[in-house]
């Protein structure tokens, strides 16, 4: 700011400098609100995704809900029960020489593995896919049936040292996302002998290339046992995979061989190790911890028996135990109470047992003191900064590195230093979303932090233009649910809306929000992007549903019942894929008015019996008395008005 | 319970009310002066205790006193969530970083310097690198109340970049604004220049027309 002599220069520079005042303030204002929009996009994701999981783990319930109570569905269909709960592995153990019928054609161009596979392999395999080439299922399932043989010598967790000159990385959640992948390698280099490395779950669901992530890992896991450690994450489980996605991945990539890749793939997933402790100091977990988190006894269990979050332990009633009708695998019940297939040990962890194991899955840590339930997931629970004290000083360790949750620069610190999340899948959400990390560690080192960001193109675009791809991405999701609770939120409106105007307060409309769905979001903020606010401060709430709709497959239907199973949409998905063991993608007519009865009574939904038949019936094209019920749930979706059919919106249905 | 007890003071409040407060002192009552019905209503009240119409009007008082109410309610609601959504480890704190970004992201537009008076305002005695929810929220509700650090309209942006372009080309080159923007006023980080000029420069002439910059801004953000 230069001093002038004359006085004219004076007040001209006295101007200039007014004048960037002005400009300096104008855009840190704007460039906060910015960075405040995309936090709020964040919330929506992150509250969905964690609601999502909640509706998870209901299913859960459905169906212990199921076994507990449906003695007759046990006497009429013993089929149906036992096809859940009867181990496929004993059959799989000689299906191995599957993989020896399974032939590679000479026309295959895709890699080729060798066995036993050396870092040749892992660089080939990398190129391929660099190319977007598939591997071929022979080679698939011969990875999983090598590493199933491995990992069944490896203990709960792996006991890893290191040195100044062996360093070890840890990465987080990756979620089919092989560019982050790729990422890492290229920044950290190839795991080998020097190059330990970490994998902390949550390798696989949600990015459109788990397949390609989970064979990178597992073959780099087979030529480097002892350096190449995987951790078993909550989306290391079968019936996740059928929400999440990668289920639907390996059926569309391996037509045929899917259904083998699937089961030996539930094993294998069993087997994974629980965590990783290095230097007998730091704890490495998917989850987190609660407070009666036993280490000896998670070191102690059978991990291959936890199958899924979703087939807790169940004790089927005792009345039944002696059920004269012996079909394949039936279930009697011993003594103690624990349920066991015939001649087969204990097919089940211990209530106790399998709690502990979802609690270091699921849990978050928060800065609230105490344990508490994890609402928002519906398993595992919050963990406060005494929680982490208690444990890591009883089992004498240091710090607990988790992944599990999205952070926005990739990774966070909490509880006084003593936790650490790691997360490795950079736009999680949308292109911008968060940053991707990993952590360098060596005994007596502070870690070090590397963060990154997978970019589509060379430079990226200006901030608001990402902001504004999040937000919209966000709402759009953020929408799709309003839809879904249409009626109740209508219900909910006009109870406080005693004039009928069609108007009411930004309150009472962010409460019934807030309170119908379930999300805990900054709802006076987004309100001006989801509703019309007239000048008085006053809510139009049928604003909330317009420019979106659900489609209606067929038109006599009533609105209530699409809804409802647009709504559930998911659950049923997973439902139906349960009973069709055979993934036929059909199931048969009375099956699915059985399996919608108890549907409804478990989730109190008041839809009549008779609609769905009647829908049914209609969607029943062939009239063959079957269903193909990806199409059916197919047909549920919601249209939105001014949506330009564009593919890189499906990125977020990708697979779903 | 008689209105007139409803009626709290704050000194803030009074003192913007100002030339009413005379009045509405007498019978050292004070009114919460958050509505300006209120205020309004009150002075017609003052003086006049048993007249037959006060029943009315103290209950209309009473009525834009709760609506008052109501209003700071609201403004309280608008705080938290701001906050929270800030509040990584749900706790009732936010790194001091962001507390900038939490106060403009509600409306305000605080300059820098202004921006660490208020921050002096919300730190503990030893600061500690966090803000707690409780030090934040009065602070910030009298920021508010008060309609400090109002937005710079439009029409008085574009005259700020009319001023730095004396030879009224409608444009400013990309040097130029470098100039300016981080050797000047309160000058900006290099983050802040970079992303300032990767939305405003266009890449052909590298030069910003802050007219259509400014429009594009404001479309953006309606």
């Amino acid at each position: 700011m230069g001093c002038s002599s004359s006085s004219t220069g004076n007040k001209k520079s006295e101007k200039v400098l007014k004048a960037t005042l002005v400009i300096q303030n104008w855009y840190r204002g704007y460039r906060a609100r910015l960075k405040a929009r995309q936090h709020y996009a964040l919330a929506i994701f992150q509250s969905i995704e964690y609601a999502d999981e909640h509706g998870q783990m209901q299913l859960s319930n459905f169906f212990t809900f199921m076994l507990e109570n449906c003695s007759r569905a046990r006497k009429e269909d013993p089929e149906l029960v036992s096809r859940l709960f009867e181990s496929t592995f004993q059959d799989i153990k000689d299906r191995q020489e599957y993989v020896g019928l399974i032939d590679v054609p000479d026309s295959y161009e895709g890699p080729r593995l060798e066995f036993p596979l050396t870092f040749t392999d892992i660089n080939h395999l990398l190129e391929a896919f660099k190319q977007q080439q598939i591997l071929h299922a022979h080679y698939v399932l011969e990875v999983l049936f090598e590493t199933r043989k491995l990992l069944k010598h490896m203990p709960n967790f792996t006991h890893v040292k290191t040195s100044p000159s062996k360093e070890i990385t840890v990465c987080g959640d990756l979620h089919g996302k092989l560019d982050d992948l790729f990422l890492i390698f290229y920044k950290n280099g190839l795991p080998s002998g020097n190059n330990p490395y970490v994998f902390n779950g949550d390798f696989v669901d949600r990015g459109s290339n788990s397949v390609e992530v989970l064979m990178i890992l597992l073959v780099s896991f087979l030529v480097y046992p002892n350096d190449l450690h995987l951790n078993r994450g909550n989306h290391e489980d079968f019936m996740m995979n059928m929400r999440y996605g990668f289920t639907r991945e390996i059926l569309f990539k391996y037509k045929l061989h899917g259904k083998k890749i699937l089961q030996i793939l539930e094993e294998v997933y069993t087997l994974l190790p629980i965590g990783t402790i290095i230097d007998n100091e730091i704890l490495v977990i998917h989850g987190g911890i609660s407070e009666s988190t036993d280490l000896n006894l998670l070191h102690r269990l059978e991990r291959s028996k936890m199958r899924s979050v979703l087939m807790p332990p169940v004790s089927i009633n005792r009345g039944h135990a002696t059920d004269s009708k012996k079909s394949k695998g039936d279930i009697t019940v011993t003594s103690s109470g624990k349920v066991k297939s015939n001649g087969f040990p204990s097919q089940q962890l211990s209530k106790h047992e399998w709690e502990q194991v979802v609690d270091i899955l699921w849990s978050d840590p928060r800065g609230r003191k105490g344990c508490y339930p994890n609402t928002s997931r519906g398993g595992g629970c919050y963990f406060g900064p005494d929680v982490t004290s208690k444990i890591l000083n009883k089992y004498q360790l240091k710090m607990l590195i988790r992944s599990h949750e999205c952070k926005h620069d990739g990774y966070e610190i909490c509880h006084d230093g003593k936790v650490i999340t790691i997360f490795s899948a950079s736009n999680y959400y949308e292109e911008g979303s968060n940053r991707g990390a990993y952590i360098r560690l060596s005994y007596g080192m502070n870690p070090r932090f590397f963060q990154y960001r997978v970019t589509s193109s060379t430079c990226m675009s200006p901030l608001h233009q990402r902001v504004h791809a999040m937000e919209t991405s966000a709402i759009r999701i953020l929408k799709e649910r309003i839809i879904s609770r249409k009626t109740d939120l209508m219900h909910a409106f006009q109870l406080r809306d005693h004039s009928r105007s069609g108007k009411i307060s930004i309150a009472q409309w962010a409460f019934s929000m807030e309170s119908i769905l379930g999300l805990n979001l900054p709802w006076r903020s987004l309100s001006l992007r989801l509703v019309n606010i007239d000048t008085n401060g006053n809510v139009d709430y049928m604003s909330s549903f317009q420019d979106v709709h659900i489609e209606k497959p067929v038109k006599e239907v009533q609105s209530t019942l699409i809804e409802t199973l647009y709504r559930y949409r998911s659950d049923l998905q997973i439902i139906f894929n349960v009973i069709d063991s055979d993934h036929s993608g059909l199931i048969s007519m009375e099956e699915f008015r059985a399996m919608w009865k108890l549907f409804r009574t478990h989730y109190s939904v008041d839809i009549d019996d008779s609609q769905v038949d009647e829908l049914a019936n209609i969607m029943d094209l062939n009239k063959d008395g079957s269903i193909d019920f990806n199409e059916f749930l197919k047909a549920f979706h919601v249209v939105h008005k001014y949506e330009k059919l564009n593919t890189s919106n499906a990125k977020f249905a990708n697979y779903k | 319970m008689e209105p007139a007890r409803r009626f709290c003071s704050s000194p803030a409040a009074s003192q913007r009310q100002g030339a009413v407060n005379g009045k509405g002192e007498e019978g050292g009552l004070q009114f919460n002066s958050i509505t300006p019905w209120g205020a309004e209503l009150f002075t017609q009240l003052s003086g006049s205790v048993l007249n037959p119409q006060l029943k009315k009007k103290k209950i209309e008082h009473a009525t834009s006193y709760k609506r008052g109410k109501l209003a700071l309610a609201e403004f309280h609601k608008k705080i938290k969530e701001a906050f929270e959504v800030f509040d990584h480890e749900s706790n009732n704190t936010v790194d001091v970083r962001e507390i900038g970004t939490i106060i403009r992201s509600l409306g305000c537009c605080p300059s820098e310097g202004e921006l660490h008076d208020l921050l002096a305002e919300v730190e503990e005695e030893e600061p500690t690198g966090y803000i707690r929810y409780e030090k934040f929220l009065p602070v910030m509700t009298k920021v508010l109340l008060e309609r400090r650090y109002r937005p710079i309209p439009e029409d008085v942006l574009l005259r700020a970049f009319e001023v730095l372009d004396s030879a009224k080309r409608g444009f400013l080159t990309k040097e130029e604004l470098i100039k300016y923007m981080t050797e000047e006023g309160e000058p900006f980080s290099q983050e802040e220049m970079e992303e300032m000029l990767s939305a405003a420069i266009d890449p052909d002439s590298n030069s910003i027309n802050y007219k259509e910059y400014i429009t594009m801004m404001v479309i953006d953000e309606n």
